[in-house]
């Protein structure tokens, strides 16, 4: 299962997502993004405007309060899974209760 | 790759090389030197020095961190002593005390048109950087990426679609977000 098939299950539990990226053409981006119709937004950051305050291939859940609560720093082709994901961020919900 | 490699790959003679076609101090300062490539891709302008520094590093020149294992992979003590050990005492200007990262040299290099000018900019470069007094600086590698427990950098970026997106709209809506960063495949 791919990241986008888990945009249902993060919703749910209080979470967007957002996907970057951080190389090739804005217009490649575009293609991608109608190509797909991916369920979530994607911007294309080849100016390095946001990534370079983080890291690539990387994936941060952010709390609610702008807080880093988990952070996973992925290698090109071994990303983190949705599951894990899924998993911090009800680990983030409970503990906000 | 890591920076524990460098040395096996011989970094302080590829250094060592750029330190010999050193040429005397350059008129500009280093903070004018920084101004004209702070938030530049240099592996975008300059493709061949992109892919050198990649070589050498394993990461993008404008990262603090490996590509594939995200170990910060910035230039030690050790490597920068290595690196200039033959350098005349005179050139080592005490600028900083920080240890600047290559990536301003190789930032600094991309603005030159040919390959031996570019050495010997990237080579005065280093010279003007590096520090006179190592003693006292950390040969430990420090993690600049943002850590589980701070506040995450605000950003401003707008998708596919033209809608904005920023860190402190989705704190105002009180919804959590998960950052996806990827190269342009996945």
């Amino acid at each position: 299962m791919q990241l986008r098939d888990y945009v249902d299950d993060f919703r749910a539990a209080g979470a967007e997502m957002l996907a970057l990226h951080c190389e090739g053409s804005v217009e490649g981006t575009e293609k991608f993004a109608r190509r797909r119709h991916l369920g979530f937004p994607l911007g294309n950051d080849d100016e390095l405007n946001v990534v370079s305050h983080y890291s690539v291939t990387s994936t941060y859940l952010i709390g609610p309060d702008g807080v880093i609560r988990a952070r996973w720093l992925d290698r090109v082709h071994d990303r983190v899974s949705g599951a894990s994901i899924l998993a911090a961020l009800n680990d983030l919900n409970a503990e906000g209760r | 790759m890591s920076t524990s490699n460098l040395r096996r790959i011989g970094l302080p003679q590829v250094l060592l090389m750029v330190a010999i076609s050193v040429t005397p101090a350059q008129s500009r300062t280093p903070a004018e030197i920084e101004r004209t490539f702070v938030g530049a891709a240099a592996w975008q302008v300059d493709e061949e020095l992109g892919r050198t520094w990649q070589q050498i590093t394993g990461r993008f020149i404008f990262q603090s961190s490996c590509l594939s294992c995200h170990q910060p992979a910035s230039f030690t003590k050790a490597q920068w002593q290595e690196g200039l050990v033959d350098f005349p005492a005179e050139d080592h200007e005490p600028l900083s005390r920080e240890f600047r990262d290559l990536t301003a040299a190789f930032a600094y290099g991309r603005m030159v048109p040919d390959n031996a000018s570019r050495l010997q900019a990237v080579g005065a470069f280093l010279a003007a950087s590096a520090p006179a007094d190592t003693a006292g600086i950390s040969d430990k590698a420090v993690d600049l990426l943002p850590q589980v427990g701070q506040k995450a950098p605000d950003f401003h970026i707008a998708d596919t679609d033209g809608v904005e997106h920023s860190l402190s709209g989705y704190v105002r809506d009180q919804r959590a977000l998960i950052l996806v960063f990827s190269r342009a495949h996945w």
